[in-house]
């Protein structure tokens, strides 16, 4: 270890020592209007390797003994600035000071990324089977694929190569942001902040990032710091039809100030009482504040803090026969109470955000980047509970039409008929039957508001080198750890009218109905803990290292990362289905994970237009908390066959650039190996050999699951005229499962799990989003400051969810272990076959005019017409877990309307969104 | 500058204003007013003269005068409760809350009507449109299905219900087993004094343990007489044991074709604490001389021949033969283990068949003494395989054990040092293997990390 540590000071003394001969191109970037520094500035010398970021006060230094002399041309860019390329004179071996920069806000840029952020922030926090989204993660994206995918193709829940969202890093001051849970980022935990949030860097798939080793879609890391802000404030205020109906926001930045202090700060706020969905309210404040000192040259130490409490009105899946009788924006979840909507499944997020960053410039070679971060608090996701009482679901299939329809003594034409008024005059909640029943009822709560809940502590704490240490070579290497404490409860919140609750489970007898034996029969009431209660501990440590060579027509990379990460799980209820000791109370038995991983890459500079690169990458990565406890609310008991996950990736591009065309094209594969998954729900169709009752609520466990994603995507830009931009897009993906996984199940209601060996999932495509996605648009930007630009977007290839249990040996098995008399082989693949979505086109329309009030205002507007011809499409769907086997599902699909069809969520109609700011 | 810093000024309260006024409404919200005011209606008919509307087969139309659509409105007291889910999609009504002279069942589609229609609340109920009929000989109202009567649909059955503000006590009426065939009793709440679950049915559940099919349960008085109580399998008692004592039992008289039956609403209408009728609490039966031994060696006097009469697995260790410790000082089987023996539930001997058992069986008879910390359970074949079980429980004197749904060991046994006799009722079990030479008949099991010390003598079965 100290030779190690001895050989890497040894590098870094002779990097230093290098210095003194180098040329050097030195230079200052300002703001054209303000005259204020620029930071963060990419600076490069054309046709080379060398290059330079600016720092807080809008300075630049190249260095290198191989800087090509004479006549070079320096490129700067920066998002929202005018890319510029000005030539300039360098002398070899001496200090080449520039006069200082100008560069101008590129205000339809700006505008846009304003429109964009908005655009897609909604729909990344979305409920269950949308909430993968990787939009999100492709918003700094200057790639003309990418960008599309992320503004156009966003609310069709396309992702990018088939990649999840869990795929993808989202960091901010160099921390990873993604949760231990469901290795997601949580997006709302910095909605509303994106005036604070256009400084982000990202990088496309595997290729090396200096921040982090990086996943399958790529890393964003997004960088909050005071002195990075440029000097000013932005007051603006949106309007939409989206999730939320109003926002505004009030931000402004210090800049670097003469004591070496710089701040920042935002205030923001979104709302709806009903956004495009019914009864969706919306309701998120957003504060940020920053400081930053520079101590010296070397050291600055900033601190972060962002807190954007949110709640949202969750939207349901429904049926189509439900989207028939209500039309595409039908909710279920909510009711009229007091003449308001109120909506029974809310998603609550508060999680405050703080840290602290030092940067330190060990030499002008390297730097060193040390990060704390802290953050707590909690989610809360609201349903109603009902016990010995009506389900209150308003869409419950016994409330709808097909269900008399499908009544075993033959269609009840009298009862559908009563269903169908009923569902197509009310069809919502009916809260004060809630209220009634519990009042006249007069003993504990039938009914009743509860919230699944977690509160987190979350510790994280990193350092990241970045060295120069030749001119040709940088070396980036990290640490990082992270500790989480979850605590996971259900918690009551409103007894709706009840006199308390009584803490059992209506659904099973004796001990077996008690939630924690512990304390048993227990009589709660509101903001008491009840059902299930449970700690999640979790602990990573990872490390990366990663080289990057450039030479003058070849750049390689290569990155190694080892990580360890450890769950446990510690019962705080003693579970009356699960009473042995250290079965539900207690703790579990304790998961440790080994990762490690290494990638590389290159790309080969034909010459000033063309060039090729290459990645390829083999890593492996830990289940997540999420997948590795069978049924956590319940008991200890961990995923048989549970272990680390396995992704190989290939990809290569074909770059073409020049003043007029830019082009990308790339092909692409990843396999990604034993993945486990776990779903839960009510099965009706359950074939265990000696068990009479085919019904159970399930946890569904699938595990060595395989995927395969293979595609290519293109990406051309041409600008046609100063003036007038064309631009296309295609994405040709095939996501699909590459095996038949292992499948079993567990439930309360039988003791030990039941195998049913392999889902036969094997070339059935991985749901999300349309495998296919292209875009022909055009964008005009007038030199008067004004643009608009219009996109037709065609989709193809979306997939439904499938049900792997209705894919094993249960399908055909009865309960006696036989095939079912009547299995007709033929019919079963009919049954079986995976529905594929409608092709759709969608056309977005964009546009915004600013205004320069005088040296330092301006005053903007934005506006943004989605699916303007009001396309009706579904975005997503999955098949019921209730008809598990040929026989449940054959009787509900010879139905007219099925009772248990597949449920769906659509995407928006025709939408709008504008945005008018002053910018000072 | 100065028109500048007004924008600034102006946009800041622009916004501060945009805040404010952008209030979502938070999730606490009140309790509403609920109605609590007796409805406004004119009761002008009642249960008696529905049911007396009924001519028998087909159901008939509830209506004033032939096609008239008159309101009708009926009023009753509710005696089920579906809480327990023993009584399901029916209402039980009667015309007062003490010394009714009609029931009737509302049959709905509506579930979990305890809610808001409890035992002795009073309703309105509107009847004219509907049909009156007997499902299997029971008075009911619902719709009509065929030749049937068939069950109100639940927002039908919403709107023609009305809930008074009076909530009263129903004071079930008290009547014996010999009575239950009074029609005018029928979907009445009544009551039964010194009745008891019949011996055969000790040690049983209310319901069906492995299913959800509902079972039949007798009860019987003291007379002799007995009728049916019928528990559903979807009950959430259905796993509780039947008490075993004597008592009164509280339930809705009800019928299915020629038999009455009876239905509780839950366990509570089942009060059985009393001694036992026909137990004569003296010295159990002693085995008559018709009763011989369950299989070879059960005197354990040949030993040989006991363990030659064993199935392949033999006998455990720690049971031997014990000489001159039997009843009269003749041989028996000794079972003696401490807590570290065995860590299993273990079968001490599983014993064959041997030729001459009776085709006609009523009990198997046996003697034990001793003491120890876990009970015993016994396995009694039947010739399919399957066998019945016995669970010894506590025990300490003379006692007959009926069988059970599976093998339990808990209890302790300690005789005082007294031999004691233990009876296993075979009355009403089918199938034991008293015919297959070779095949198993009976097993004995201890349970695991226990003490015993027991002494066993004399199997014999009669």
């Amino acid at each position: 270890m100290n030779k190690i540590i001895l050989s890497i000071c040894t590098v870094l003394l002779l990097s230093f020592s290098a210095i003194a001969q180098s040329t050097v191109v030195k230079g200052k970037v300002l703001d054209t209007y303000s005259n204020e520094p620029i930071p963060d500035v990419e600076v490069d010398i054309q046709g080379s390797n060398f290059h330079a970021q600016t720092d807080a006060e809008g300075t630049f230094e190249i260095f290198g003994d191989a800087i090509p002399e004479g006549e070079q041309t320096l490129i700067l860019v920066k998002a929202g600035y005018v890319t510029l390329r000005i030539p300039v004179m360098i002398a070899s071996n001496q200090t080449n000071q520039l006069v200082d920069i100008l560069m101008a806000v590129d205000l339809a840029e700006a505008e846009a990324q304003i429109g964009i952020i908005s655009l897609s922030e909604e729909q990344l926090d979305e409920d269950e089977g949308t909430a993968s989204n990787v939009s999100g993660l492709l918003q700094a994206s200057r790639d003309v694929f990418l960008s599309a995918a992320s503004f156009d193709f966003s609310s069709t829940f396309f992702r990018p190569r088939g990649y999840d969202s869990e795929s993808g890093k989202v960091l901010i001051n160099g921390l990873e942001m993604n949760k231990l849970y469901d290795g997601r980022p949580q997006w709302s935990n910095w909605g509303g902040l994106n005036d604070v949030q256009r400084n982000q860097l990202f990088t496309m798939g595997m290729s090396a990032s200096e921040y982090t080793f990086g996943d399958l879609a790529g890393s964003t890391n997004i960088i909050m710091r005071a002195s990075q802000y440029r000097k000013g404030g932005r007051i603006s205020y949106a309007s939409g039809n989206r999730s939320y109906r109003g926002r505004v926001m009030g931000s402004y930045n210090s800049g670097l100030l003469a004591n070496g202090w710089a701040y920042s700060v935002l205030l923001a706020r979104r709302y709806a009482n009903e956004g495009y969905n019914e009864g969706t309210l919306y309701d998120a404040n957003s504060f940020f504040a920053s400081v930053e000192k520079k101590i010296n040259d070397n050291h600055s130490l900033n601190f972060t803090a962002f807190y954007t409490p949110n709640r949202r009105g969750k939207s349901s899946a429904n049926t189509q026969e439900v989207y028939d009788l209500k039309g595409s924006k039908y909710n279920s979840y909510w009711g009229y109470q007091e003449g308001e909507m109120r909506n029974s499944r809310i998603k609550e997020v508060e999680e405050p955000v703080f840290m602290l960053n030092h940067y330190w410039t060990i030499s002008p070679r390297t730097e060193l980047n040390t990060n704390v971060g802290y953050q707590i608090g909690h989610t809360g996701n609201t349903r109603l509970g009902y016990d010995n009482a009506p389900n209150p679901d308003p869409a419950y299939y016994q409330n709808l039409p097909s269900f008399f329809l499908a009544n075993s003594d033959g269609p009840n034409y009298e009862g559908a008929y009563r269903a169908y008024e009923k569902f197509i005059n009310d069809g919502q909640i009916d809260w004060y039957n809630l209220y009634e029943t519990n009042i006249l009822y007069g003993g504990t709560s039938r009914y009743y508001l509860y919230e699944d809940r977690n509160d987190d502590k979350q510790l994280s704490a990193n350092t990241i080198l970045n060295s120069q240490l030749t001119d040709n070579i940088q070396l980036t290497a990290a640490v990082n750890y992270r500790n989480l404490n979850s605590h996971n409860y259900a918690k009551m919140l409103d007894l709706l009218g009840g006199n308390g609750y009584l803490d059992v489970d209506t659904f099973n007898q004796g001990d077996e109905s008690q939630s924690d034996l512990n304390n048993p029969n227990k009589v709660i009431g509101k903001g008491d803990a009840f059902k299930y209660s449970y700690e999640m501990n979790a602990s990573q440590v990872d490390a990366f290292a990663q080289g990057q060579f450039s030479y003058s027509t070849v750049d390689f990379y290569v990155a190694g990362k080892y990580g360890q990460t450890s769950y446990q799980r510690n019962g705080l209820y003693r579970n009356g289905s699960y009473p042995d000791e250290n079965d539900s109370f207690g703790k579990s038995e304790k998961l440790n994970f080994s990762t490690y991983g290494a990638k590389g890459g290159f790309t080969y500079k034909i010459n000033g237009k063309n060039a090729i690169t290459a990645n390829g990458s083999y890593f492996t990565t830990p289940p997540t908390m999420r997948n590795s406890f069978s049924n956590s609310r319940q008991n200890n008991r961990t995923v048989i066959g549970l272990t680390e996950e396995t992704n190989v990736n290939v990809d290569a591009s074909y770059i073409y650039r020049t003043p007029f065309i830019k082009a990308r094209l790339t092909g692409y594969y990843s396999l990604l190996q034993d993945g486990s998954e776990i779903s839960f729900f009510y099965a009706d169709g359950i074939s265990i050999q000696g068990r009479t009752a085919t019904t159970a609520f399930i946890q569904e466990v699938l595990t060595d699951i395989d995927k395969r994603n293979v595609g290519m995507e293109l990406g051309i830009e041409a600008q046609v005229t100063p003036t007038i931009k064309l631009k296309g897009a295609a994405a040709y993906g095939q996501s699909t499962y590459a095996n038949n996984p292992e499948l079993y199940i567990t439930s309360d209601d039988f003791v030990d799990p039941q195998f049913f060996g392999k889902s036969f999932l094997k070339d059935y495509h991985v749901a999300g989003g349309p495998e296919q996605a292209y875009q022909l648009g055009f964008e005009y930007r007038d030199p008067a400051f004004w643009w608009f630009g219009v996109t037709a977007n065609y989709f193809s290839h979306g997939y439904i969810n499938i049900s792997p249990l209705a894919r094993t040996k249960n399908f055909y098995t009865d309960t006696d272990g036989m095939p079912f008399a009547d299995y007709d082989a033929e019919k079963a693949r009919q049954l079986l076959k995976q529905e594929r979505f409608d092709d759709y086109m969608l056309v977005n329309v964009v546009g915004g005019k600013s205004w320069r009030l005088n040296r330092q205002y301006f005053l903007g507007f934005f506006a943004s017409i989605n699916n303007a011809f009001d396309k009706q499409f579904k975005t997503g769907g999955f098949e019921q877990g209730r008809n598990a086997n040929y026989k449940t599902l054959s009787k509900d699909t010879a139905n007219d309307t099925r009772v248990f069809g597949p449920k769906y969520w659509y995407g928006y109609g025709a939408n709008y969104y504008i945005n008018v700011y002053l910018r000072f | 500058m100065r028109k500048f810093q007004n924008i600034k000024i102006l946009s800041f309260l622009f916004l501060i204003g945009l805040i404010a006024t952008s209030c979502v409404h938070d999730d606490d919200y009140s309790v509403p007013d609920i109605n609590m005011e007796e409805p406004n209606v004119t009761v002008n008919t009642d249960i008696a003269t529905v049911k007396g509307m009924y001519r028998g087969f087909e159901p008939v139309r509830i209506e004033s005068g032939d096609g008239s659509n008159r309101e009708m409105y009926l009023e009753g007291y509710v005696i089920s409760d579906d809480e327990s889910g023993n009584i399901f999609k029916q209402l039980f009504i009667q015309n007062a809350p003490e010394n009714p002279s009609a029931g009737v069942v509302i049959s709905t589609q509506a579930t979990d009507m305890y809610t808001k229609y409890g035992p002795g609340q009073k309703i309105y109920f509107r009847v004219d449109g509907l049909y009156i009929g007997e499902y299997a000989g029971l008075p009911t109202i619902g719709i009509r299905q065929g030749t049937d009567v068939g069950r109100i649909e639940i927002d039908d059955f919403e709107s023609r219900i009305l809930r008074s503000t009076t909530k009263t006590e129903i004071v079930p009426t008290t009547i014996t087993l010999g009575s239950v065939n009074d029609e005018s009793k029928l979907a009445t709440l009544v009551k039964f004094e010194g009745v008891q679950f019949p011996d055969n049915l000790l040690g049983q559940y209310y319901g069906n343990l492995d299913n959800t099919f509902s079972v039949n349960r007798k009860i019987e008085d003291c007379d002799g007489r007995s009728v049916i109580l019928r528990n559903s399998g979807y009950a959430d008692f259905k796993n509780y044991p039947l008490p075993t004592g004597n008592g009164s039992l509280t339930a809705i008289l009800s019928v299915f074709g020629n038999d009455a039956q009876l239905m509780i609403r839950d366990p509570r209408d089942v009060q059985m604490n009393e001694p036992r009728c026909g137990d004569d609490g003296g010295d159990p039966e002693p085995p008559s001389t018709d009763a011989t031994l369950v299989f070879a060696g059960a005197d354990f006097e040949d030993w040989n021949a006991f363990i030659g009469g064993l199935n392949q697995f033999g006998i455990k260790s720690y049971a031997t033969q014990s000489l001159g410790t039997g009843v009269d000082n003749t041989a028996s089987l000794n079972i003696a283990t401490t807590p570290t023996t065995t860590d299993g539930n273990d079968y001490v001997f599983t014993a064959n068949a041997i030729a001459g058992l009776p085709n006609q069986y009523s009990k198997i008879t046996f003697y034990m003494k001793g003491s120890s910390s876990k009970s015993v359970s016994l396995n009694v074949y039947k010739t399919d395989g399957e066998y019945y079980k016995f669970n010894l429980g506590d025990l300490s004197s003379s006692a007959t054990i009926v069988s059970a749904e599976n093998n339990q060991y808990n209890g302790t046994i300690n005789t005082g040092g007294n031999w004691v006799q233990v009876t296993l009722d075979l009355g009403g079990l089918p199938g034991v293997n008293v015919t297959a030479v070779g095949q198993n008949i009976f097993a004995l099991k201890i349970g695991k990390n226990a003490d015993y010390d027991l002494h066993f003598d004399n199997f014999t079965i009669e």
